[in-house]
């Protein structure tokens, strides 16, 4: 709960920042202003940037953590590898492996007693057979994802530090490997994020992805649709490390 | 005596009969009003008699009011022609009475109020050429410049309108042909190729309802022959016509859509003798006046009225400048509206006058908003002086010297490039060939050479010029009229009418390449000398760079390299409520264009000093 918490305000800051802009500049925003003047016809909205991506690659280590798991708590370590078509689109081929601990919401509660936490064979084995008992056990998963990133921003960090910002979008389809069997299936994933622009090679990337699937639970004949909501950090590097303002 | 009032009634209407029947026979539609729609296709009914007031009885189309619309054809039932039939001919039988000449006149008419002006235009073309029809000549060249004029062909109406009203006032379509050149005046966009026409009939009287525009039309011509005069140092005759402007703009009433216009123009006049604040008074009567829009005004009107507005406060910015009055200045320059055509300009003047009060960071600040790669195409050379001064008074050497360095790279090979342009001594019209070449790779996205860089940016130069801008614009505007013979159909394209008109267009266009390149030509000239200047002055602040810097280290040897001449700055980045501060660091947003401040953060000026200048 605290990381959806932390996520949501991360991802309405940029919106925060300019809601401030708006209402600091008196009745008419300066944005308003910017909208509908004269400037607007002749020129781009920002030129000179601090930070561009086309054609360039990212290369982009990551780490993200599950939420709202009712089993299983997943950590995922991945990389991503992005090529930047244009300053908008961008195709991403990413991997990760996942560590799956059992959930804080997971309660083996006995009927007419106390509950507690359940072991890990609790939920992976029936018996002594590993069993898909418990949904949600992930050990890998791939994607291949096409982003599109409408949104260049900056913001105003105590009125001391500007941090440039870009917002993208993504989706595209998935391979998940689940269950104590290693059972890989073919799903979808859809997301959005933010790059954090340090340098200009260096970007700081915070993303929230859904990641979709069918699950086959145990006995077989359970199947469930997964949405495996999954928030995640990481630092982006660009290569080649210097870029060409194009007018 | 009942009974014979009965048949006194009866007899009446029997009486009547035969006269209402021959009013038929006679071809007048007494249910004209009635089968409105049907109009059209009874020519005879809407024959119009030309007389001595074309512009009423006539039912010419004259624009109503003073109005930007195109004058609408509003056809009014002419009167019958009570005229005697002439001599009976066996081919000019007519019931109604007329001519085969009248006739072949009246079908053309109906075909323009069908809308078919290009069949009109061909028909009157071909009439005014006819030495048959000599009577009906300027009858068919007024409606000819009427086709044109609602074909969109402005330039050829009025080149047309132009022979009509050569005929002289003794033709009954000399009063609306002088009115229709207002409204092509309003159609093309440099005014100033009608005024010349406008100008040589100064001496008739106008309509009441064009009076203003006629008189403001004028005062702007005299205005432009003014200056012409004043730039080949005629200042006598530049003194009379004036002195003519101010008169004209005198009988301008207050209110009316032309007024601030002329107030415009008067204080130009007052501005050149020098009488500042009667200038000033008339500058904010532009102001006042251009205060709100009209009600009912179109989106033009508002523009221009916003143009005008932004003219006048550039004026009043630069009198108060020219005066030291450098706060006055500031307050009238920061008016100008952010991106508008004057914005670059008054963000560039506005830099002197803050570097006057010692406001150096906002003279730079400005000045990084000059340098964005959105101007970059832009010329303001001055600005890398202003910029050099300032570091210059600032201690700051060693910036000073690389911005005058800078300077001499952009600039000296555009002052040679311009120096080769003016010593050719080419054509006037080739000083404008040479431009249009860099115009046209432009356009095309060519690659461009060296040269053609440079000549872009002399170009640019050139178009600041806003009299060469318009003449340009104006060429550009008739070439495209040029063109447009081809978009029309074929009875139109191949008619003797197109090859006649095509054949003044060129002759037109060639006086304006003609008359844009000796403005070209003066503009280089002009611009070169200012060029040569700044490059001096360059030369100067390097040469004075060069010798403090050489003094600060002597002085700094002979104190064992104790002693510091620029010193840290206090300075704070606090903003007002209403501001928010955004630290510049290289990316310009275009929503902060002109908002830059420039922090100094060290240099050897006494922070404490009584501000230069006021």
């Amino acid at each position: 709960m605290r990381w959806l918490l932390l996520a949501t305000m991360v991802l309405a800051a940029p919106g925060f920042a300019q809601t401030k802009a708006e209402d600091e500049a008196g009745d008419v925003s300066e944005v308003d202003k910017d909208s509908s003047g004269p400037l607007r016809d002749r020129i781009p909205p920002v030129s000179g940037h601090a930070f561009l991506m086309n054609g360039r690659f990212e290369i982009s280590p990551e780490l993200a953590i599950s939420l709202r798991d009712a089993f299983f708590t997943k950590y995922l370590f991945g990389a991503a590898l992005t090529y930047h078509f244009t300053e908008t689109l961008a195709l991403s081929l990413r991997g990760g492996y996942t560590a799956s601990i059992i959930s804080g919401a997971a309660q083996v509660c006995a009927q007419q007693g106390a509950c507690r936490a359940p072991t890990f064979d609790e939920l992976t084995k029936n018996g002594s057979t590993p069993e898909n008992k418990a949904y949600g056990l992930m050990t890998f998963m791939a994607s291949l994802d096409l982003q599109w990133s409408p949104i260049y921003g900056k913001l105003s960090l105590i009125a001391e530090k500007v941090v440039h910002f870009n917002t993208y979008i993504l989706a595209g389809p998935a391979i998940v490997d689940y269950g104590p069997k290693g059972t890989i299936t073919v799903g979808g994933n859809i997301g959005v994020g933010f790059r954090f622009v340090i340098n200009k090679w260096l970007a700081l990337r915070t993303e929230l992805r859904d990641v979709i699937y069918f699950e086959q639970g145990f006995p077989v004949t359970n199947t469930s649709v997964r949405n495996q909501l999954m928030v995640g950090i990481g630092f982006s590097m660009f290569v080649p490390t210097v870029f060409e303002e194009s007018r | 005596m009942r009974v014979f009032r009965i048949l006194a009634l009866a007899l009446v209407p029997m009486l009547a009969m035969p006269a209402f029947a021959q009013m038929n026979f006679d071809g007048l539609d007494l249910n004209a009003k009635k089968k409105g729609k049907k109009k059209a296709k009874k020519p005879p009914v809407e024959e119009k008699k030309p007389d001595e007031n074309p512009g009423a009885a006539d039912g010419v189309d004259v624009p109503a009011a003073v109005d930007t619309k195109a004058p609408a054809v509003v056809e009014k039932p002419a009167p019958v022609d009570t005229k005697p039939a002439p001599t009976m001919s066996f081919d000019a039988v007519d019931v109604a009475g007329k001519t085969g000449d009248r006739q072949k006149m009246d079908s053309a008419i109906a075909q323009f109020k069908a809308e078919n002006f290009e069949g009109a235009a061909v028909s009157f073309y071909d009439m005014s050429q006819d030495p048959k029809l000599k009577a009906l000549a300027a009858e068919a060249e007024y409606w000819l410049a009427k086709s044109l004029y609602k074909l969109g062909m402005y330039h050829s109406s009025l080149d047309t309108f132009s022979r009509v009203l050569a005929r002289g006032d003794r033709t009954k379509f000399f009063k609306s042909s002088l009115e229709w050149l207002f409204f092509i005046s309003r159609k093309t966009v440099n005014e100033t190729v009608v005024l010349d026409e406008i100008a040589k009939y100064s001496n008739f009287e106008f309509p009441e309802r064009f009076r203003s525009e006629f008189r403001y039309l004028l005062a702007r011509y005299n205005f432009v022959r003014g200056k012409a005069l004043d730039d080949a140092d005629q200042k006598g005759e530049a003194d009379k016509a004036y002195e003519e402007v101010k008169r004209l703009c005198l009988l301008i009433p207050k209110g009316d859509l032309f007024y601030a216009r002329a107030k415009y123009l008067e204080g130009l006049s007052y501005f050149r003798e020098n009488k500042l604040e009667t200038a000033l008074a008339s500058m904010k009567d532009v102001v006042r006046e251009t205060r709100t829009a009209a009600a009912g005004a179109k989106a033009s009107e508002v523009r221009n009225s916003q143009t005008l507005r932004e003219l006048a406060f550039m004026q009043l910015a630069r009198t108060h400048y020219g005066a030291k009055q450098n706060r006055y200045a500031i307050f009238y320059f920061s008016k100008i509206e952010r991106g508008g055509p004057q914005w670059l300009e008054a963000l560039f003047e506005s830099s002197w006058a803050n570097y006057r009060i010692g406001q150096s960071e906002q003279a730079l600040g400005n000045l990084i908003t000059l340098s964005s790669p959105f101007f970059r195409d832009e010329y303001f050379p001055e600005a890398l002086i202003l910029k050099a001064v300032i570091y210059f008074e600032n201690c700051r050497y060693r910036e000073a010297l690389s911005i005058i360095e800078d300077f001499e790279r952009i600039y000296g090979p555009v002052q040679e490039e311009l120096e080769r342009l003016v010593q050719k001594n080419m054509e006037a019209t080739e000083y404008f060939t040479v431009f249009e070449d860099v115009r046209k790779k432009n356009k095309s996205g060519e690659k461009k050479t060296n040269t053609d860089e440079i000549l872009e940016r002399i170009l640019n130069l050139a178009l600041t010029d806003k009299d060469l801008k318009k003449t340009v614009d104006s060429i550009t505007e008739l070439e495209s009229e040029i063109d447009s013979f081809g978009s029309k159909s074929d009875t139109f394209k191949y008619s003797n009418l197109s090859k006649s008109l095509i054949e003044s267009l060129k002759v037109a266009r060639t006086e304006l390449l003609k008359k844009a390149g000796i403005m070209a030509k003066g503009k280089l000239d002009f611009e070169l000398s200012q060029l040569k200047t700044m490059r001096g002055n360059g030369i100067r602040i390097h040469y004075e760079t060069t010798s403090k810097e050489k003094d600060f280290l002597e002085q700094q040897l002979g104190v064992g390299g104790q002693k510091e001449i620029v010193k840290s700055y206090q300075y704070s980045v606090a903003v007002s409520d209403e501001e928010l501060y955004w630290p510049y660091v290289g990316e310009y947003w275009r929503d902060e264009l002109g908002t830059y401040q420039y922090t100094l953060t060290k240099g050897c000026i006494e922070r404490s000093a009584p501000a230069k200048g006021e």
